[in-house]
């Protein structure tokens, strides 16, 4: 594994990589970046047993630069292609966990040259009527000091050790603190103001990108829910999806091998 | 000599909420049931608290002044314009502070340069028009994420003073607000333009933006004497780094003050209105219990010094109590700058304060969540009668002995 600092366009951007093999991007989320939690992510370690993981960090994410013209999800996804054509990526497998799989979706509708394998794991970035998206920016906000909202929405058992880990109510604990808030700035740039989480128009662009999708979903996802999965699979034109039972939103954490089994399968 | 100016603040604060309120919800902002509102129990409300800042400015206030606040029982002004439209009937001689319009949360905030413009001239020039980035709340209430926030603001409040002070029509490029025509009518009867306030919590991004500007620095967190003191301090400093000189009156400070003939009247006769504030309407806001949006790690609306200055001061460490927190009249008054007591007390308090801020504009809050109408006017009426001819009188030949230069100033023309 190595963690390093490139220059994009002026702005550093802080990338994991490991493993070796065939190349994945992995686009994280709201609780799965590198360097959030001292004993690293599980799921990137399981996917870097059979791929070569290469993971950048957010504008404003980890050691990434704050980004301010960082607006909205059109901005994340050049930035995104800018990071690929630094690191001379013409087309690769994407793997895009929550707000990345937003991300990933968007590339791949816009940009289907640049992707070959899509996975999608409960991503929002789409409008469900009825369905809405959860309110992350509230349920993060802290009630009596505590911040169980934002557990509970993430995670299938709220209450468990893993939530406390990832999700811990402490704000104080500077690094971690930071951390947490700058990831929580980065993502309210593209997702606080409406459309919240959601692009209007992608579910009828999504029919662009013609290659194989993965849509992987936990069965009690409280951000973003299931009902999105299907939502995606019938926009992708070779899609299939894969719930995973027992799980909330954050699925690449509540079962790391499970999860990594079926991407890595599915990509080959 | 221009003695400290005082002005007669209010929340306008909802005051029928029921005994129980604490205890049923998790906060009074945003997201507190509407129902809760009493339309008959409310009749005659907003003309009440109008009729308490004309009173001030009947009494010899130096002005009134109005906030904006959305969906909560804190304050129910989300249209302070229309409130100092009605005060530019109703009062002749103090100034209308709308401290302030939030600009970033316009579509068009050409809009808050015409209204205030309007009120300027409704007014026969009494108009300070503030300006401010809206707290944690109302980013959520009217969907503006804080980091653009900050960026919208400065570049609005460019664009209205250049829309006040240049001939149009001419073309402002942005990059938040592209407009092909800028052309106001009317244009404010002041002269270049209304003077300009903007709230800070004494981060030193806001205070070099508004040194920069030559305009006046409102301090919105509470703070006692010295904590003031050093925040005048700390913007004198950034004033003199953009060559600017720090007056008293580049400055001003929220207090909040009841007077009544004695300590212990005082006491009785303001606990209910005053403990309703922090209890109820301080909830979800500036209160360790309830939902925060305001120091929370979403969308707070601090900067990421600010969130980093947090993170490292004792309060977050602690958990250290707020202004909400307070339980008993030790606690609210450790705050120092809610003073409550008799003329005399009250003026030993506010000297005190002056003394050692040595701030010249305070703003200072009468009315407090259920406070009856005869009980923040008989407060006011001791205060302009017994306390502000004193508080006059001395910080004049304070200020004159602190400041020689303001004399020059004046001498010269020069706004202070």
């Amino acid at each position: 594994m190595s963690l390093r600092d490139i220059d994009v366009q002026g702005r550093t951007v802080h990338l994991y990589e490991a493993g070796s093999g065939n190349p994945v991007l992995y686009l994280h989320g709201i609780t799965d970046m590198h360097g959030l939690v001292d004993s690293n992510c599980a799921f990137h370690d399981a996917l870097a047993e059979k791929c070569h993981v290469i993971a950048p960090a957010m504008p404003g994410c980890v050691g990434s630069d704050e980004d301010n013209s960082l607006e909205g999800i059109d901005d994340l996804r050049f930035h995104t292609l800018e990071v690929m054509d630094f690191l001379g990526i013409e087309k690769i497998d994407i793997v895009g966990n929550c707000v990345g799989g937003w991300l990933a979706a968007e590339i791949a509708a816009h940009n289907p040259e640049r992707v070959g394998k899509l996975v999608l794991i409960g991503a929002p970035g789409l409008f469900v009527s009825g369905e809405q998206i959860g309110d992350l920016f509230l349920a993060v906000q802290p009630l009596n000091g505590k911040i169980d909202d934002i557990r509970h929405m993430m995670f299938a058992d709220g209450n468990g050790a893993l939530a406390e880990e990832w999700i811990p109510d402490q704000l104080t604990g500077k690094p971690q603190g930071m951390l947490r808030y700058k990831t929580f700035r980065c993502i309210a740039r593209f997702g606080f103001k409406p459309p919240y989480f959601y692009d209007q128009k992608l579910v009828d662009r999504l029919y662009r990108f013609k290659g194989d999708a993965l849509v992987v979903w936990g069965d009690d996802d409280s951000f973003v829910p299931k009902t999105h999965a299907e939502a995606y699979s019938k926009g992708l034109p070779n899609s299939s999806v894969e719930i995973v039972d027992g799980c909330g939103h954050a699925v690449q954490l509540e079962a790391p091998d499970a999860v990594a089994d079926k991407v890595t399968e599915f990509l080959g | 000599m221009q003695p400290v100016r005082m002005f007669c603040w209010h929340f306008m604060a909802y005051p029928h909420l029921p005994d129980d309120f604490d205890e049923k919800n998790e906060s009074g902002w945003v997201t507190v049931p509407n129902k809760l509102w009493d339309g008959e129990k409310s009749r005659g409300l907003y003309q009440e608290y109008l009729g308490q800042l004309a009173y001030a400015d009947e009494l010899g206030f130096d002005g009134m002044v109005l906030n904006e606040h959305h969906q909560n029982i804190y304050g129910l002004m989300p249209s302070p314009n229309l409130l100092a439209s009605a005060l530019t009937q109703i009062t002749k001689n103090g100034k209308i502070v709308v401290l302030g319009n939030l600009p970033p949360l316009y579509l068009n905030p050409l809009r808050v340069a015409e209204e205030y413009a309007m009120i300027d001239n409704m007014s026969n020039g009494r108009l300070i028009a503030g300006f401010a980035v809206g707290g944690g709340p109302e980013a959520f209430n009217y969907n503006v994420p804080s980091p653009q926030g900050r960026r919208r603001l400065w570049e609005v409040i460019d664009l209205i003073v250049k829309s006040w002070t240049d001939d149009g029509p001419f073309s402002h490029e942005g990059p938040c607000y592209p407009m092909r025509y800028v052309n106001i009518w009317p244009k404010p009867l002041q002269q270049p333009h209304p003077d300009v306030w903007v709230p800070g919590s004494r981060s030193i991004e806001s205070m070099a933006e508004v040194a920069k500007r030559g305009y006046c620095y409102f301090l919105s967190s509470r703070s006692h004497g010295g904590g003031t003191r050093m925040a005048a301090k700390e913007f004198a400093g950034v004033m003199k780094d953009h060559g600017k000189t720090y007056t008293p009156f580049k400055m001003g400070v929220l207090l909040s003050v009841y007077v009544s003939e004695t300590d212990e009247q005082a006491r009785a006769e303001s606990q209910e209105g005053i403990f309703y504030f922090p209890r109820n309407c301080l909830k979800g806001h500036l209160r360790k219990e309830g939902r925060s949006m305001t120091f929370g790690p979403g969308v707070p609306s601090q900067s990421l010094n600010s969130w980093e200055a947090f993170l490292d001061s004792s309060r977050a460490a602690a958990g250290g109590d707020l202004l909400g927190d307070a339980k008993d009249w030790a606690d609210l008054e450790s705050k120092n700058s809610i003073m409550v007591g008799s003329p005399e007390t009250v003026r030993k308090k506010l000297w005190e304060f002056v003394e050692d801020a040595k701030v010249g504009n305070l703003l200072i809050q009468f009315q407090f969540g259920n406070m009856k109408d005869e009980l923040a006017r008989k407060s006011m009426k001791l205060f302009a009668e017994e306390v502000m001819p004193a508080m006059r009188r001395d910080s004049a030949e304070l200020f004159a002995k602190d400041f020689p230069m303001l004399d020059e100033m004046e001498a010269a023309n020069e706004p202070a």
